[in-house]
């Protein structure tokens, strides 16, 4: 499968923090959802692919930049602009922008044109810069918590674009964010980042078939072979271990019960959990 | 390029209105006589510019700006553009506006006279600007606004310093050349000034991160 973003061994540096990606590749068609705590790298890798800070060293490959929808994770335009003026702004930015396009968004989002950006409230921001990222008819979007300070509605509606935007094969979506719920309904990989590296790297469909949660008492916990652990945690009922082979801790361990695994599930696991 | 110098427009837009009506002010004391209007250009071309630089830093324009097509380079480019143009249009109108006092105070108009001193003034201005620039690209807007006062002040020492202490009889033939093309001196260094200034502003941002 061909690739829209190639990292290769790329470092960067700065403010006691360090960006260490050995590879990542973003295939063509994909949806490809960025996940770790807050500082973990995650801005940093799509600033570095952006081209918004420089890499101390290693390759990115990524599209020319006009056929690259963006946002951000602050809002970027200046506040005193009406929402009309960024068409007025952005036909002359890209040769392929889309006036109609932009203005239908508008209306589908409920944005009036004469509004100055600095009368919206957080979410509609968003919801003008994803519109504004739409507008050129990019074939990848790079977006930084495109869903924050959405309400579930709204939230569910980009996600419905965002899933029609990939409708065509030749789009792809690199996103970050922490709303990992989000990430189940479209993502078709999902990449872990934690202290600036990737420390998973999955399809959704390898998390969801094979991935789960063994919910067992302290007794079968002493039981369970350690190779089976990625990673537990003790609660008031239990034990929760992360487990990667559901089909066969089935059959391995009959008196414990396997849950569905979530994304949060993953996240805490192996950023809380312990090794036994 | 023209994206980048509309964004800045707009983003001015506002203060456009408010700077309207200090530009009013300033003409009717200039139909008093009370009010030398020529220094207007670099008033509101600094000031708006200024202003600009202060809305792209508020709302991190720039980390945006550098991901669209050729942004690093346009974002610059465009700054510069947009001060001579906005230089420009303060200067046609005054010149305008100029000519119609000098016609209603003495019933002539010497266009030669009215527009010496805008050119003299858009060269200070284009100077003044050639070193903000740089330093507003290198360090921000608003650790620039001390540094750009400092280095104000230490140029006009050194200018009053150089026109007090320097004898131009010394200059001789030179002094001559100087006095008969100073006007053609004055708009051509203005402008490699400011080039020289665009080159090193391009320098700092293509290294630039946000």
């Amino acid at each position: 499968m061909e690739n829209i973003i190639e990292v290769k061994d790329v470092i960067k540096s700065y403010n006691g923090f360090k960006l260490d990606i050995n590879s990542l590749n973003i295939p063509k068609g994909n949806i490809v959802g960025l996940i770790g705590e807050n500082g973990a790298g995650k801005t940093t890798l799509l600033k570095a692919i952006l081209g918004i800070i420089k890499t101390d060293s290693g390759n990115i490959n990524v599209i020319d930049n006009k056929d690259i929808g963006i946002v951000l994770d602050d809002s970027f335009f200046p506040e005193i602009l009406q929402v009309k003026d960024i068409d007025a702004i952005m036909k002359k930015v890209y040769d392929n922008w889309d006036r109609e396009l932009f203005y239908n968004y508008l209306k589908e989002f409920n944005l009036k044109k004469n509004k100055a950006i600095k009368n919206l409230s957080k979410g509609m921001k968003k919801k003008l810069e994803i519109a504004t990222a739409l507008s050129h008819h990019p074939k990848l979007l790079i977006l930084d918590e495109p869903t924050s300070g959405l309400d579930p509605l709204m939230r569910s509606e980009v996600l419905d674009l965002f899933l029609k935007f990939i409708e065509d094969e030749n789009n792809s979506i690199l996103l970050s964010t922490h709303i990992t719920s989000d990430l189940e309904h479209i993502a078709d990989k999902i990449v872990f980042i934690n202290k600036g590296k990737i420390i998973l790297d999955i399809s959704r469909d390898d998390l969801m078939d094979n991935y789960g949660i063994l919910k067992c008492s302290k007794e079968d916990f002493e039981n369970i072979d350690n190779k089976d652990i990625i990673a537990y945690r003790k609660n008031r009922y239990g034990y929760a271990i992360l487990i990667d082979d559901k089909k066969k801790m089935e059959k391995k361990y009959k008196n414990c019960i396997i849950d569905r695994i979530t994304v949060d599930d993953l996240m805490i696991l192996i950023l809380k959990g312990e090794k036994k | 390029m023209i994206g980048f110098i509309k964004k800045d427009l707009c983003t001015l837009k506002g203060s456009f209105k408010i700077y309207a009506v200090i530009f009013v002010i300033y003409i009717i004391m200039a139909f008093q006589g009370e009010m030398n209007i020529s220094g207007l250009p670099t008033f509101f071309s600094s000031v708006l510019i200024l202003t600009s630089f202060s809305y792209d830093s508020y709302n991190n324009w720039d980390s945006y700006a550098v991901c669209l097509p050729n942004g690093r380079k346009n974002a610059v480019r465009a700054k510069y553009l947009a001060n001579i143009v906005l230089c420009l249009i303060v200067s046609v109108i005054l010149t305008i506006i100029s000519s119609i006092i000098s016609y209603m105070t003495t019933n002539t108009v010497v266009i030669g006279d009215i527009v010496k001193p805008i050119i003299i003034v858009n060269f200070v201005t284009f100077l003044f600007q050639a070193i903000m620039f740089p330093i507003i690209y290198k360090l921000g807007i608003e650790k620039a606004r001390v540094i750009i006062f400092l280095v104000i002040m230490l140029i006009a020492l050194m200018g009053g310093a150089f026109l007090k202490y320097v004898n131009f009889n010394y200059l001789g033939n030179a002094y001559n050349i100087l006095k008969e093309y100073w006007l053609i001196l004055v708009i051509s260094s203005s402008f490699i000034i400011l080039f020289i200034s665009y080159i090193i502003s391009q320098r700092i941002y293509q290294k630039k991160e946000f």
